[in-house]
């Protein structure tokens, strides 16, 4: 048994009230005061993740960028320096290794953080297909990551910072020297609201954290755990490794065909096998479904078209602490996507839903 | 945590209180603090008639979902209807306005059903924790 990892706010949690659960090998909070009270303060005025548990890979030398471009199925040479792109990371047969965000700090120099549950794996699959001059290393260890999303993010974090960040624009990042210690700031997130994404090193998490709650204080900032950050990425149709992207799922129907470049000139790993399912069309399609009977959808509950007849199941399901109301992400077969109508079965009773365009709640840039 | 004086516990982590042939049921305040933010309560009809240990309705936060059992046998007369609307009154007050069923019972069942007076389920739930 290997030991279960703790990031640097680890103690903090611990004495501030979070119930902790093991997640994918970490010891991390799932709530402080409540999910659902978490979730609104998201919503409504800012809310501090602690997500140091996600993972960490550079790829530095001259042949980088052509490694990512066999690796990926987007396209990083539109990258400029302070950008970052996202980027699924496909199989041979077109399933899902990973989804990643890929920051360029220099023509030599990509940062790819990937998911806590997979970075072993995605560092053992990155190095097993480097070609030329270029190194990869998994620098998970070294670095915190702090998100601060929501209508009062911004506020909070330049009051801390002593930064203007209206110019850094959505999937941007900036890098600041704070003590020679160097954060990496990026205007991203995980939950549909404004807000931005942190790397720091491990030392400066803790002081990092104590100031933002104690500048959002009387904004009402809370600490977030991994519940709400599930609700809140759920209502806004972001999807999550391990429920909307696995192993043997296809791409193709996950929405996000955006980010598959067919035309860029590279042969990037997956492409033949996109390119056989797009022609065959034998694949299952993402459907957003809002629940107009009450109840609660949850993963792997079958869904039902009006025929009866059984053409999928929900990867992703809760109550919307917003709409007050059942939704949930559904994987059905493509032929049957198209209904305005369906039915998931809870216990037994097929509850009727009705599929919606999404996201469920408006998303804020 | 709360627990009280006047009621039955069982190893689900519901209450009775138990009045001659009729019992009101609900789930105790460490249930619902373990369950989190409840957001639907799913009851059975008026009438339904049930064996005892048998899901008769189910809970959903919004981490899980789990059933609500009564350790007897017997009739429900009458479910907790201001729970469709505001189902965190079961948060907020599991042994008053949170109740969800009451039953009838025969008294006798409940000799065999390993119910726990406030006392044990205080030593029950310590032992959980």
């Amino acid at each position: 048994m290997t030991q279960i990892k703790k990031t640097p706010l680890n103690k903090w949690h611990h004495e501030n009230g979070a119930r902790m659960v093991e997640f994918c090998g970490w010891d991390m909070p799932v709530q402080y005061e409540g999910i659902i009270a978490e979730h609104k303060a998201t919503r409504t005025t800012a809310g501090l993740f602690d997500v140091s548990h996600m993972g960490e890979i550079f790829l530095r030398g001259p042949d980088a960028l052509n490694n990512l471009q066999r690796l990926l199925p987007n396209d990083p040479s539109t990258l400029k320096i302070g950008q970052v792109q996202y980027s699924p990371m496909l199989t041979e047969s077109g399933a899902v290794v990973d989804d990643l965000s890929i920051y360029k700090f220099s023509d030599v120099e990509y940062l790819l953080c990937v998911n806590a549950s997979n970075v072993d794996k995605d560092f053992a699959w990155i190095q097993s297909h480097l070609e030329g001059d270029v190194t990869a290393t998994n620098e998970s260890a070294d670095f915190a990551q702090i998100a601060i999303q929501g209508p009062k993010a911004e506020e909070i974090l330049s009051s801390v910072l002593g930064l203007d960040f209206s110019e850094l624009k959505y999937w941007w990042f900036q890098k600041h020297e704070q003590q020679s210690q160097e954060l990496i700031i990026a205007r991203m997130g995980y939950t549909g609201e404004k807000g931005f994404e942190i790397f720091c090193p491990n030392d400066v998490a803790v002081p990092l954290w104590e100031e933002l709650m104690a500048s959002g204080k009387d904004l009402g900032i809370q600490p977030i755990g991994l519940g709400a950050r599930d609700t809140l990425r759920m209502e806004v149709c972001f999807p999550l490794y391990g429920q909307e992207f696995t192993d043997s799922n296809s791409i193709l129907g996950a929405k996000v065909n955006r980010f598959l470049k067919l035309d860029k000139p590279f042969d990037f790993i997956g492409k033949k096998a996109i390119l056989a399912s797009k022609e065959s069309k034998d694949y299952n399609q993402l459907v957003y479904l809002e629940l107009i009977d009450k109840g609660v959808p949850r993963s792997h509950y079958p869904v039902i078209n009006t025929a009866g007849e059984c053409i999928g199941e929900v990867t992703s399901g809760n109550m919307s602490p917003m709409l007050g109301r059942g939704i949930a992400i559904a994987s059905v077969k493509k032929d049957q996507a198209d209904a305005s109508e369906m039915f998931i079965q809870v216990r037994n009773k097929n509850l009727k839903a009705q599929v919606v365009k999404g996201p469920f709640v408006p998303t804020q840039k | 945590m709360e627990i009280r004086i006047d009621l039955k516990y069982t190893k689900e982590h519901e209450w009775l209180l138990i009045e001659g042939s009729k019992a009101t049921l609900g789930i105790t305040d460490f249930a619902q603090s373990q369950l989190g933010d409840i957001v639907y309560v799913e009851l059975p009809e008026v009438g339904t008639l049930f064996e005892a240990d048998e899901a008769i309705g189910n809970i959903e936060s919004v981490k899980a979902v789990s059933e609500i059992f009564c350790p007897v046998s017997g009739e429900i007369l009458e479910i907790n209807k201001d729970l469709e609307d505001t189902p965190e009154t079961a948060n907020s007050s599991p042994y008053d306005e949170g109740w969800m069923i009451k039953v009838k019972i025969h008294p006798g069942d409940l000799n065999d059903a390993e119910l726990m007076d406030e006392e044990e389920y205080a030593e029950f739930v310590k032992a959980q924790g």
